[in-house]
């Protein structure tokens, strides 16, 4: 809904909570909540705000009350409890509670990691089997599996050597560390590393289901699944080993290797590729979500949106979202990144069943690939008569906000992760047939 | 604990999370107080069928959304009343945005630190005494549709208020 309506509608819901609305106006509210759920949220904000100040006042301890009990409390306490009282009576618990966390807990767990930001939904799975789904930056972590489980969802994880592991979801991912140095075990998902220098000796030791890595000190990327592992190395020098037939290579900067299962596939370390800037999305291999469906001689391939259940960035949605996805990915860690540059552009070609709001946006890594930022905008996409549904949107990258304050305002030097086009909650036959980044010499 | 002491120390935890969906689904204050005391019976009746591993709220909300099609079947002549279609929306939106009722409550706030004496004022007279509104803007010679215009623009810029502090704090679904 345009602010400019909201007006309008913050007019009528002001006379429906001072009930001096008229039955025409009830009407006309009526037709503006109807199936437009922004101006249906914007009703509920409303009439809750409207019970929140009601309570507010109604009750001793509502907010407008809320600076008037506070004085009169800090008196009553002046009043009756001198301050050395005060203080004695904050070491005596202070004292208590650090004995009853003592006998409580026997020795202490060592903590190994410590969580340096974090996003969506992640769940830690400690010793003892006790799981946490509360993760916070700046939790201390002992050994245990993280289990990041929503694509947009992501971990920065720090050693005490100083040692940065990022794992973006889905991953499901072991940390240990003892006198044999520190164990990785990627079961699948991707993870970017930032390795100190280790002791000579007691190199990381990373395992995937297919590979092992030694790793003394480097930075590098690495994705796993049941049947390969992919590895790119941007500093340093990494050893890898394919399980299946005890292989070694070793991996320098710049280079990427593949560890499959499967004994013929190559297992050499490869140059990767200078960044570009304009990427054209060949659909039925970059697809992460959506249906590909090979093309004909009347009409292109595309990928059919595929539909999902959205249950929040912090995954507190009681009632997920219903969404209709195509998600395209141009940049896996072993490819050749496409770098964002000033006025670049994508553009989006499609179709659909009839006009409706399509939300586009797009993920962004930082050079060593993990998340960096989220961007999203909604646009109204009317569908021309005796065009069959097709669409073109093209926008400029700056102009798509970030979609929350913390990622990079501009998007410039940092590399694209992935693209999303869908509808939300309302299937409209979503099809996209071409997804490009343009840059500003393109056409 | 006795099941009527459980019911008991659910309800008086939660009821005002009852009464606040009611609010918002169904506004008027009289109608409110009316279907929450139906809705109180409702899950009292039912309190065995309850499984205490399950959360509270949103099982009480299913009973209090029956409640509510039920006045709206008894209101069917009043015509200020929402169509059930309309009112069946706004349950599945308000389900949705539940999850955030708290944090946009801590947000409210922090942004009523930022009103001023004025504004402050206004919102007391409203919202304390029924009638104080009326009776300060005849002291001072106001028309009320002067004030209720007040009303209008100080709950609007609470709501812009929150949206930011909630953006801010990081609150927003992709």
């Amino acid at each position: 809904m345009p602010e400019s309506e909201h007006a309008h509608l913050d007019q009528l819901l002001s006379r429906l909570v001072e009930e001096t609305i008229s039955q025409d106006d009830l009407v006309v509210l009526e037709t503006l909540l109807d199936g437009d759920v922004d101006a249906q949220e914007r009703y509920l904000h409303y009439l809750e705000l409207h019970k929140d100040l009601k309570d507010a006042v109604g009750n001793q301890k509502g907010l407008l009350n809320r600076e008037a009990n506070m004085i009169a409390l800090k008196d009553r306490i002046r009043l009756s409890v001198p301050g050395w009282i005060g203080a004695v009576a904050a070491v005596v618990l202070l004292g208590l509670a650090l004995f009853h966390l003592w006998t409580a807990s026997g020795e202490p767990e060592k903590m190994i990691l410590t969580i340096a930001d974090c996003n969506g939904v992640l769940e830690w799975t400690g010793q003892g089997g006790k799981t946490d789904r509360s993760l916070s930056a700046g939790d201390a972590l002992s050994g245990g599996t993280l289990e990041v489980t929503a694509a947009n969802s992501w971990a920065e994880l720090v050693f005490s050597d100083g040692t940065k592991v990022w794992t973006s979801g889905p991953s499901i991912v072991t940390f240990s560390e003892g006198a044999e140095g520190k164990r990785i075990h990627l079961r699948q998902g991707e993870l970017s590393f930032d390795v100190t220098p280790q002791l000579s000796g007691y190199p990381l030791l990373l395992q995937t289901p297919s590979a092992e890595a030694k790793v003394l000190g480097t930075q590098f990327n690495v994705t796993a699944n049941n049947v390969a592992t992919r590895l790119a190395v941007h500093e340093g020098l990494v050893q890898v080993t394919r399980l299946v037939d005890q292989k070694t290579q070793d991996v320098p900067a710049n280079h990427h290797i593949v560890a499959a299962l499967e004994r013929r596939t190559s297992f050499v370390a490869l140059p990767r590729g200078e960044p570009v800037t304009s990427w054209e999305c060949d659909l039925r291999y970059d697809v992460r979500q959506g249906y590909w469906r090979p093309g004909a001689e009347w009409r292109l391939g595309s990928l059919d949106a595929e539909t999902h259940l959205f249950r929040g960035d912090f995954g507190k949605r009681r009632n997920p979202i219903l969404l209709h996805s195509v998600v395209v990915s141009p940049s896996a860690p072993n490819r050749t990144p496409v770098l964002l540059t000033e006025g670049a552009r994508l553009r989006v070609r499609g179709r659909l069943d009839r006009s409706c709001k399509v939300a586009l946006g797009f993920g962004t890594r930082r050079a060593r690939g993990v998340l960096s930022g989220k961007y999203n905008l909604s646009r109204y996409i009317e569908v021309g008569e005796g065009v069959e549904g097709r669409f073109e949107v093209e926008l400029d990258l700056g102009d798509i906000p970030r979609m929350k304050t913390r990622f990079p305002a501009s998007t410039i030097g940092q590399e694209l992760g992935w693209i999303w086009i869908q509808t939300v909650r309302e299937d409209a036959g979503l099809e996209v047939t071409s997804v490009e980044l343009i840059d500003r010499h393109g056409d | 604990m006795e099941p009527a002491a459980e019911f008991v120390r659910l309800w008086t935890r939660h009821q005002a999370d009852v009464e606040r969906y009611l609010f918002a689904i169904m506004p008027r204050a009289n109608d409110v107080s009316e279907v929450l005391q139906d809705v109180s019976v409702a899950l009292w009746e039912k309190w065995d069928k309850y499984e205490q591993q399950r959360p509270f709220i949103p099982w009480a909300l299913k009973f209090a959304w029956i409640e509510v099609q039920k006045w709206r079947q008894r209101q069917a002549r009043e015509k200020l009343v929402f169509s059930n279609e309309l009112l069946e929306q706004l349950n599945a939106v308000y389900e949705d945005g539940m999850s955030l009722t708290d944090p946009r409550r801590q947000a409210l706030e922090e942004c009523m630190e930022k009103l001023n004496s004025q504004e402050r004022k206004w919102l007391h007279l409203r919202y304390s005494k029924h009638g104080a509104l009326k009776k300060e803007a005849e002291k001072k010679g106001i028309k009320m549709s002067k004030l209720y215009y007040a009303l209008e623009k100080i709950r609007a810029g609470l709501l812009q208020c929150i949206g930011q502090t909630m953006k801010k704090e990081g609150w927003s679904d992709a």
